[in-house]
Formats: structure tokens, sequence, C-alpha cells
């Protein structure tokens, strides 16, 4: 019965509720358990002044019985409005309790996400979970840790107003009378408890079919897919599948709760009824012969009840503890997840590397929890300062190549080195901010445009120059100009003043990111894919401009346009996880291989057209 | 108040068509639960009066009973509670589908790119989380309000001047309005904070960020700007509760004034010898058990209000249905396209938009005919392919399809024969099957016609590599999901738009942005052929926009948009001889070929 009480989760919630500082914690759980142990003071005030009845009656008004009465009233008045008042001030110290909670696990929550500096302990099937379930619930789609941690306030609250009403009815009346009282209520209320214990456990192995359940709500309640789901008239379908998902969970659901909770509590309801008519009928009988004071009689019968509704279910605190607390579960087991999995760093700083080249080393890698290998034996030299550019069919393994590089995944064979130095040794973070790359699935972050561009270099973000420069870079100086609040503009509409770009105009943004983070130090620039959405002269434009402006940086440009990849200074074909061609525009071209057939793809359209106009 | 009503009406009659009978047996059970609170305290009236009157067994019998009644009255309300949670759920997902079919429903995608329909949309879809407990908080509230009358009977039975207490209830109702308001206030002001501290927390859990974020060395910068949100906020709304606590503090007092107002007038009498020590047990019973009750009602009636805002945004998106939706259809569409699709002067303009898209686009598309838009971003390519999907009507002219008006057509029935594939595909978190299937729900299960799209999406190896094959988990939200590159998510995308069997219109936009040149070839290479076999039996039209010139040349008809208007048109080489915007462009990125 014990541990019903008191899980580990609570256990560890209730130790680390002192991160919310004595100002926060002190207030609340005092003025909690002050509001909750009041009503022992009406009740024991109202009780004495019916006691006094009797003789204030046989003696009328003005006699000493009737004084007595008066006064008594006065002081359940007293205890009465001084509970009222504290009413709302026990929200409002909740409310601080549980925001301060909440501050802190996000930070706890963003700390363990940030932690590892590369990505794959993220990607570990556990971790992932949890960071859903909690970071969901961090954000305020659910009950949240911070919920759950006030809530314990609340329920110590009703802890101490039960036994708080126990106490005077042991005094006055019988300590056998209080104790079983109390010790009713209590296992009621475990019961009570450890039913929608297993309840919310059985939820957590129905979470499947929830997360289901959700994903097909957000798809038929977004606007994302709404063009598909028109066309394809996919709204029954989204709906056969959402109710279907949520069917399997409440089944789960249902029968845990009839099983392991109705059941129970009805049977602990019979005997708690039992034990109250047994305090009731001694009491009454008592007073019926004289042995008990009329004040112990409506004391008992005041009383008796409030102590039992300890076992009463708490709208304020109980499902705010069970989820919350599995939220707060879920954090540590993200944390844990994270730590188990490691992160490796050496300690060697990396300076200005690279000065020579970096080279891949019969590099072999596959992705976590998969066995098909993405590189295989890669051997790559690329020289600093000059420009490569990658080519090869969809999921080659181009994205892979440059995800290694940047220290983003470690490779699971084989080595990568900097002017000689295997990667592992530099210091992790700091060789990650030498590489500025821009992935196809770049950020937008509903940030202004300064921000949007300065994040590639934070410390550039108050110099207008360095960002107008990169923006120019980007060709992105049209947009800035159209932008009403220039610079300070918020890229989502969903701030005041704020703008929607279109997908060409983000990838200009995304490109200056890219360019002002090697203004400000990095030296090896990647682009993925920079020009997917631009048009035709946009495009042309960019390319013009970027062999300017990376002159000086070693840079790998991933693209399928063949147009823009020739004017690299090498290019490599990637194959089966392995570079297949090497070598210049042309001597691939005379080369005739992979990369020829690809190009001449490509090019006999153009070619084609000259020959009809011949 | 009406608007409560309302909304009151409105859930209690959908929970009712969920489950009559766990909704029954809730509902008994409640009511059992709120009336024999106040019934207690009755029978502590009878067990004091009796006691004093030295009759044991009448006290005894009273004291079992009123034991009884208290359990009761706490088990009954638990009980119910189980059965309401369960309709609740339900009620859940039926508010959720409604809205599905009503933000679905509309012919009309217009409204979507309304600013003041995206929020309202917004604000919808978060009610749909409140749906969750407004049964409890309505089923709550009607308990809480048959124990205060059953209350309220007993009082006056007493003394008919205690019927004036109700009154008192009403100064915690307002405050705590007023107080509610006033933290409504404060959130709404913080609404862009909010957002941002939480979109600044997503990023944490956001793989894709994750790269950039540790590569630019952002991570500290995104938590520290994150955390000053987050305590900006919380200063501001603990500032509002406390402010707000003041105006509750006021009408709880107020009420407690009137309460023992009455408890002292009872008192009072009693001590002239007019009333029994019994009846003043009653009534200080009472009044804290109205008291509680009272305290939860005005918690609950903030939430009230919510569902009641709720309950009205969904009336007005039924409103707005039913009259956007289109009159009943005055034409069939035809089996197959025999003299083509016209646009006569069509023009159009996005709601709240100061100009045009399209404007004076004069068309003739014969039947099939193959069709390639080309233009800069912001040309008006893909709202012209809107238009002919239906989304949105134009805001002038006239689109025939074989000299039927689109307007004319059961936009349902038009829209199944259209094979479509945009820019803004969706990737769909399911079974590889499912990716594909969903294009044609009938095929769904159907090995051959999935097999078939993938083949002409160039998608076959794909499939192939993936262990599952076609019952692969894609997405990276599932735990043994797999993850696929932009590349292949398009694929599968091409897949779904080539699925369906004999349409008329099939509509690509901006097909291969993220293709291989292999994939791209094949897949043009297929496309070609299938679109003209398709035009050749149905008289399928093929209508696609793309930024490569290389494709674009296979096009019987090339379309050059400028500004919203058509500024060429034309075979490739008529163009070309034109030497107009076209053949500028092509050669652009033809000299990169060369």
């Amino acid at each position: 019965m014990l541990e019903t009480f008191v899980d580990r989760k609570r256990l560890v919630l209730a130790r680390d509720l002192r991160v919310t500082g004595l100002g926060a914690l002190a207030p609340a759980l005092l003025v909690s358990v002050l509001a909750g142990a009041l009503p022992v003071g009406f009740v024991v005030a109202t009780s004495v002044m019916i006691g006094a009845l009797p003789a204030a009656i046989r003696d009328g008004s003005g006699s000493h019985g009737a004084h007595r009465a008066y006064v008594a009233l006065a002081l359940a008045a007293a205890s009465f409005a001084l509970r009222q008042a504290l009413v709302p001030i026990q929200t409002l110290t909740i409310v601080r309790l549980a925001r301060r909670f909440d501050g802190w696990a996000r930070g706890r929550f963003m700390d363990a996400a940030f932690a590892p500096r590369s990505i794959a302990p993220l990607e570990d099937p556990t971790a992932r979970e949890a960071a859903t379930m909690s970071g969901q619930a961090l954000q305020g789609w659910w009950f949240s840790p911070g919920d759950a941690a006030a809530a314990n306030i609340s329920v110590a609250a009703r802890y101490a107003g039960a036994i708080a009403m126990a106490i005077p009815i042991g005094i006055l009346f019988a300590w056998w009378a209080a104790v079983w009282l109390l010790a009713s209520g209590l296992v009621l209320r475990s019961i009570f408890r450890h039913g929608f214990g297993r309840v919310v456990a059985r939820e957590e192995q129905g979470f499947r079919h929830l997360r289901l359940a959700w994903y097909f709500r957000q798809l038929g309640l977004g606007s994302a897919a709404a063009k598909e789901i028109r066309i394809f008239a996919l709204v029954p379908w989204l709906a056969a599948r959402y109710r279907a998902a949520m069917d399997d969970f409440m089944a789960l659901q249902w029968s845990a709760r009839w099983r392991s909770f109705i059941a129970p509590w009805l049977a602990g309801s019979i005997v708690a009824a039992g034990v109250l008519a047994v305090v009731f009928v001694s009491v009454a009988r008592g007073a019926a012969h004289g042995d008990v004071s009329l004040g112990t009689l409506a004391l008992v019968l005041q009383s008796g009840f409030a102590v039992l509704t300890v076992a009463s279910w708490y709208p304020e605190a109980d499902i705010q503890t069970a989820y919350g607390g599995q939220n707060y579960g879920q954090l540590l087991v993200l944390e844990e997840a994270i730590a188990a999995a490691g992160d490796t760093s050496g300690s060697l700083d990396p300076g200005s590397r690279p000065e020579r080249e970096l080279r891949f080393e019969n590099v072999s890698f596959s992705y976590p929890g998969s066995e098909r290998p993405v590189l295989a034996g890669l051997d790559l030299t690329i020289p600093a300062r000059r420009s490569l550019a990658i080519v090869g069919l969809n999921g080659a393994g181009k994205t892979t190549l440059v995800k290694l590089l940047a220290g983003l995944y470690e490779p699971t064979g084989g080595r990568i080195t900097c002017d000689g130095t295997d990667l592992r040794e530099f210091d992790r973070a700091a060789w990650q901010r030498r590489v500025a790359a821009i992935f196809q699935d770049f950020r937008r972050y509903e940030l202004p445009l300064r921000e949007n561009v300065a994040f590639g270099a934070l410390q550039l973000v108050h110099d207008d120059d360095a960002i107008r420069r990169a923006l120019e870079r980007s060709g992105g100086s049209d947009l800035l100009a159209s932008l009403p609040g220039g610079l300070e503009t918020p890229l989502s509409t969903a701030y005041a003043g704020g703008t929607d770009l279109s997908g060409g105009q983000w990838q200009r943004v995304a490109i200056a990111r890219a360019l002002i983070a090697v203004d400000g130090g990095a030296s090896v620039l990647v682009l993925d894919e920079p020009t997917a959405n631009l048009d035709v002269r946009a495009e042309a434009q960019f390319f013009e401009r970027f062999l300017e402006t990376t002159r000086d940086v070693t840079s790998i440009l991933i693209s399928h346009r063949f147009s823009t990849v020739r004017r690299a200074d090498r290019i490599v074909v990637l194959e089966h996880g392995r570079v297949v061609e090497d070598g210049t525009h042309e001597e691939l071209v005379r080369l005739g291989g992979r990369y020829a057939e690809m190009f001449e793809l490509q090019a006999a359209r153009f070619a084609a057209g000259a020959e009809v106009e011949e | 108040m009406i608007d409560v009503l309302i909304a009151l009406r409105f859930v209690l009659a959908a929970a009712w068509r969920q489950s009559r009978p766990r909704m029954f047996a809730a509902f008994s059970l409640l009511l059992v639960g709120s009336v024999s609170g106040p019934l207690t305290a009755l029978g502590l009236k009878h067990i004091t009066n009796d006691a004093l009157r030295g009759h044991s067994s009448a006290a005894v019998a009273a004291a079992i009973v009123t034991a009884a009644l208290m359990v009761l009255s706490l088990t009954a309300g638990g009980v119910a509670h189980h059965l309401y949670f369960r309709v609740s759920e339900e009620l859940q997902v039926w508010f959720d589908i409604q809205l599905a079919e009503l933000s679905n429903a509309t012919t009309s995608l217009a409204h979507f790119d309304s600013d003041g329909f995206a929020d309202r949309m917004e604000l919808v879809r978060q009610d749909s989380n409140l749906m969750w407990n407004s049964l409890e908080q309505i089923l709550g509230t009607l308990a809480n309000l048959t124990a205060i009358v059953t209350a309220a009977v007993l009082l006056a039975r007493t003394e008919p001047l205690l019927l004036l207490l109700p009154l008192f209830a009403i100064p915690p109702l307002v405050g705590g309005r007023w107080a509610t308001r006033y933290v409504e206030r404060i959130r709404i002001e913080q609404a862009e904070a909010i957002r941002r501290s939480r979109h600044l927390f997503a990023l944490a859990i956001d793989p894709e960020a994750g790269k950039e974020l540790r590569l630019f060395g952002l991570t500290g910068e995104v938590r520290r700007r994150q955390e000053e949100l987050w305590e900006q906020t919380t200063d501001r709304l603990v500032h509002a509760n406390l402010v707000s606590s003041v105006f509750v503090l006021g009408g709880q007092l107020l009420f407690a004034a009137g309460y023992l107002g009455a408890v002292y007038l009872i008192v009072h009498q009693a001590i002239e010898g007019h009333r029994s020590a019994g009846t003043v047990v009653l009534v200080v019973a009472l009044a804290s058990q109205v008291n509680q009750q009272v305290g939860a009602v005005v918690a609950t009636a903030a939430q009230l209000q919510r569902v009641a805002r709720a309950v009205e945004r969904l009336r007005w998106l039924r409103a707005l249905v039913a009259e956007t939706e289109p009159a009943a259809a005055r034409a069939s569409v035809p089996q197959r396209i025999e003299r083509g699709i016209v646009l006569r002067d069509v023009a159009f303009r996005y709601p709240g938009a100061s100009e045009d898209a399209l404007a004076g686009v004069d068309l003739e598309l014969p039947p099939g005919a193959v069709v390639a838009l080309v233009g800069e971003n912001g040309a008006g390519k893909t709202t012209l392919v809107k238009l002919l999907c239906r989304f949105y009507d134009p805001t002038s002219g006239q689109i025939d399809i074989d000299g039927t008006p689109l307007g004319d057509l059961d936009p349902v029935e038009w829209r199944q024969r259209i094979a479509a594939g945009f820019q803004d595909f969706q990737r769909y978190e399911l079974l590889l099957r499912e990716n594909v299937g969903v294009g044609e729900l009938p095929l769904l299960d159907d090995d051959d016609a999935i097999a078939e799209a993938l083949r002409e999406a160039d998608a076959v190896e794909l499939a192939e590599s993936l262990a599952d094959g076609l019952e692969t988990q894609l997405g990276t939200n599932w735990a043994n999901g797999v993850d696929l590159s932009g590349g292949q998510w398009q694929k599968l995308a091409i897949g779904r738009a080539l699925i369906r069997p004999q349409p008329l219109l099939l509509v690509l936009d901006e097909p291969t942005a993220a293709l291989d040149a292999h994939a791209e070839h094949a897949l043009f290479e297929r496309y070609a052929a299938s679109t003209r076999a398709a035009g050749a039996a149905s008289g399928a039209i093929s209508v696609f926009t793309s930024h490569r010139f290389s494709t674009v040349r296979m096009a019987d008809l090339i379309l050059v948009l400028d500004g919203g208007r058509i500024a060429e048109r034309g075979s490739h080489a008529e163009l070309i001889a034109l030497d107009g915007i076209y053949a500028e462009l092509f050669s652009v990125q033809e000299a990169a070929y060369r």
C-alpha cells in the first residue's frame, strides 16, 4: 500500500520541487495547507456554538450561554472568511509554482536535447518517443510536469485537511473513531489512486494507438494537406482511421478502468459507509444517553464525513499528477536514453583548419537502427579553398557525407581527417563551428529577418552591414527592400507586422545565413540543393555570384542541376555509397561514364532543341 | 448567458447521440449524488434532534441512513465520472471529425488564404482540445446547480427569507468572470511571446533544426531566448492572476457575508427559542456544502464560457460552409473530353489581396494536350492550376469543360477525375503502400496497381531497398519509421498522383524539383507516354509547371506567364522563333549545358 502512495516518480517530483525556490514553494505550501486545514476551525467553532445553544435557549438572549454562542459564531465566521480569502491566493501560488517548475523543466529538456554534439542519440527510438511525449506536454498541449508538481501541493492540502478534521474527533469523542475514519478514507483513496495509476499505465501501453490517432487528427484538421485531401477525397478515410485508432485506445482503457478501478472502489465505498455508520450510531447513542455532549455530537457529525472525503476525486490534482507525472517520467527517460547513447568529443582546437585538405578514408556508415549501408568504403580527398560538387542519384548518400563531415554523425567504419588529424580528436563543438551548411530542410525561424540571417554568425547580429552584404550575395537584396519593417520584419504572419516568404525567398535567406557564417569564421561551406526553389534567372545569377564570394573557402555543393555543377573546380559522382568518378567537368565528360550519361540526359533536351531549329 | 445555454444544449445533445446508456447512467448517478449531498444535512438535523430528545433508536436509524447517503454522494459522482469520461472521448472524436469534414468541405480554398480565416481556424483547432472535458464541466455544473437548488429548497422550508441566499452567489460569479476576462486579456497580449517561446522550444525536438543549431553554435542562444520569453510571460501571467484574485476575493467575501448572515439569523432565532439545535446543524452543514458548490460553479463558469465560444465557432464554420457550398450540380462530368477546356477572360484575386494573381486569361486546351506552364516565381502558374482543380472559383470570367461551365459541375465529382501532385506535397508518415494508395483509395490494397504507380514514378528501387517493402512504416514520428530523402518523398507523391485510373485532368506542379537527373528523365519519358495514352483514351489533358526547360519543351503547348497574364503561347519551336521571354529563359539554361 505504501508504494501506491509514494511511487518513485512522485518522490522525484516532490524532491525536484526545490528548484522552484523557497520564495515560490513556501507560500504555496503554507497557503495551501492553511486553506486545507481552516475548515476545521469552522467546524469546531460551529460545534461549540451548537453546544452552547441549549443553555442559551434556556437562559435567553443576553445570558452567558448566548454570549458564548455568538462569540463562537464570530470565530466560525472569521475562519470561514479567511478561507474564502485564501482560495484565490492559493490559485495564484499554484500557478506561479507550476510555471516556475515548467520553466526549469523546459530548460532541462533543452539541455538534454542539445547536450550531444552529434544528433545520433536523438534518433534513438526510445529517446524519440520520450522527447515527443514530454516535449508536447512542456509546450502546453498536455498536462505538464509543472502541473503535476503544483498539484502535489494541492494533494498535501487535502491530506492536511483530513488529518486536521480527524484530530478533534479523537480529542473530544474517541480516538478509535478518528483512526478508523482516517484509515478507511486513506485506504479508499489508495485503492482509487492505485486503480487510476493502472489506468494511466495502461494508457501508456496504448499510447501507440493514441499517437496514431493524433496523427490522423492533425492531418484532417490541418491546412497543410488541404489540397490533396480534396483531390483524393480523403476525409472519410482519415476519419475512419482516426476513429479506429481511438477505438483501440479506448477499448484498452475502458477494460482497465472497470477491472482495476470502479469495481474495487465500489467495494471500498461500502466498507467506508459501514465505518461511518458505526461512528455515527455510536455518537448518536452516546448523545441520546447523555454520555456525549451536544457540541461533540455536532462536531462528529460535521467532520466525520469531511475526513472521508479525503478519498474523493480531486479535480484540481488527480489528472494533473497522473499525466503530468507521466510526462515528467518521460523527461527522465529522455535524459537517460541520451546519456546512455554517449557522445564523445576530443579536446583539440581545430584553429583555422582545414589548411590543406579534408580526407575520407574508407568511410562506411549506416543510420542507427538500419542495416543498410549508406556509405561503403568511401575514399575522397577535398582540397582546402577549392570548390567541390557532389552529384548522384536520389538516396546515393550525398547529404549523409556532409553530415559526417560536420560531425553530426560518426562514421561506423574508417575515418575522416582534416589536415591529417582525425576529426574525433577535435573538440566537436569547435569543429562544427568551422562548417557552415544549409541543408535542403533548412529552418525557417519565427524571428525577424535580422536573426534569420545572423543566426549563421551570432556575433554579427547587430552588424547591419554584414547582414546586408550576406543578403546581397544570396540575391536577397530585393527581398530586404520589399519588407516594410526592413531587417526587423518578423518572417511569419503570426506576429505583428510579420510577412510570410515564398519558397524561393526563404531559400535566399537561408543561403545568406550560410554566407554570413563564413564571414563569422567558418571555412567549410556546404550548400545542399541551394537553388531547388529558384527560377531560371535567379539560379543563374546566384551561381555567378557564388564563385566570387567563395573564392577563399572550401565549398561543397550538392545539386541535381548539371548546369550549376559544372562550374565547380572538381566534381565527384557518388553511387552505392562510394565515389565512382572524380574530376573536372571536362574530364568527366571525356571519361564517358555516369557523369557524362547524366549530363547528357539533361543537355540532350536542349541540344535536341538546337537540332529542331537548325 | 444565452451562448452558454446554446453550447450546453449542443454538447449534451451530441453526447446523448454518442452513447445513450452511458449518458443515462452517468446522469442518474450524478443526480443521485447531487441530491443526496444536501439530504445528509437533513439527516444530521434528525440525528441531533432525536439524540437531544433521548430517542436512541430513532437517532441510530437516522445515523445509518445519513452515513449511507454521505458515502453515496461521494461514490455516485466518482462512478459517473468514469462513465462520462468515456463519452467525452467519443465526443472528442465526433467533434474532430465534424471539424475535419467542415474544414475540408467547402469547395473554395479561398478562405484558407485569408488571414482572418487562418486565425479563426487555428482557434477552432485548439478548441477541439477543449471538447474533451467540456462534458465534465457541463455535467459537473449541472450537478452542482442541482445540489444548490436542493439546498435552497431545504433552507426555504426552514425560513423563507433564506430563499434570498442564491442572490449572494451573483457577486462571486461576476467577480470570477471579470477575473477570467482580465487573465484572458493578458494571455492575448502575451500571445506572440508564448508562440515564439513555443517555437524556440520546439527547435530542440526537431532533428532537422538540430543540425543547423549545432553547426551555427546556436543551441545556447535558442535556449536563452526561450527562457527569457518564458519568464517574461510567467511574470505577466502571475501578475494577472494577482490582479484577478482581487476580483475573486471580493466576490467570495460578499458571498461569505451573505451566508454567515443567514447562519446568524437562524442562531438568533434559536436563542430566541424559535428553532431547534438540529435546525442550526442543518443550516451550518448546508452552508459549507453550498459554499463549496458555488466555488466549483464559479471555477467552471470560465471554462463553460470557452466551451460556448468553441461551439459558436463551430456553428460559424457550419454557416460558412453552407453559404459557400455551391448550388447542386447542373451538369454531370463528361466521361471523356471531346472538345477541351476553355478559359474565357479569367481573372482571380486572392481574398484580401490588392492585386490580381491572374488577369485576362483566354485559353484553349485541346483534348489530349500536354500543357506546360512556365514563368518566374509568383507569375501565377500555381494559381492557374488551382483554378482548374476548382479550389477557387474565378473572380471573373469562366472556365468551360467540354462546353459546360466548371461552376455547373459537382466539384467532388470533378475532382474525382483529376490526378494531381503538388509542389507542397504531403509526406504521409504512414506505410509506403498508403503513401501511394491514398491517391486512389479503392486501390489501397491492390498490390499490382501500387507497383505500377511506383514504376511510373521511378520508385521501384526505393520500394525494393526497404526491408518491409510496401508495408514499411515511413516517417520519423514513429520509433520504427524510416526517413526518406526529399527526392524519395517526391517520387512517392508522384506515384500518388499517377495511380488514379482514367483521369480527365492530370496536374503536376513542379514535379521534379528534388529529383536526380535519372529520375527526372525517366519520369518525363513515362509521363509523356502515359499522358499521351490517357489523352488518346479519354481526351485527358495534362498540365505541369516546371523551371526546367529541358522538360518543358516536350509539351504540345507551352504557356509563359508573366505578372498574372499569359505573355506567350505556342510550341517550343514557335516560342523560340518568337524570340521573347521564353527564348531568353531557355537560352539562359541552355548556355549552362553547352
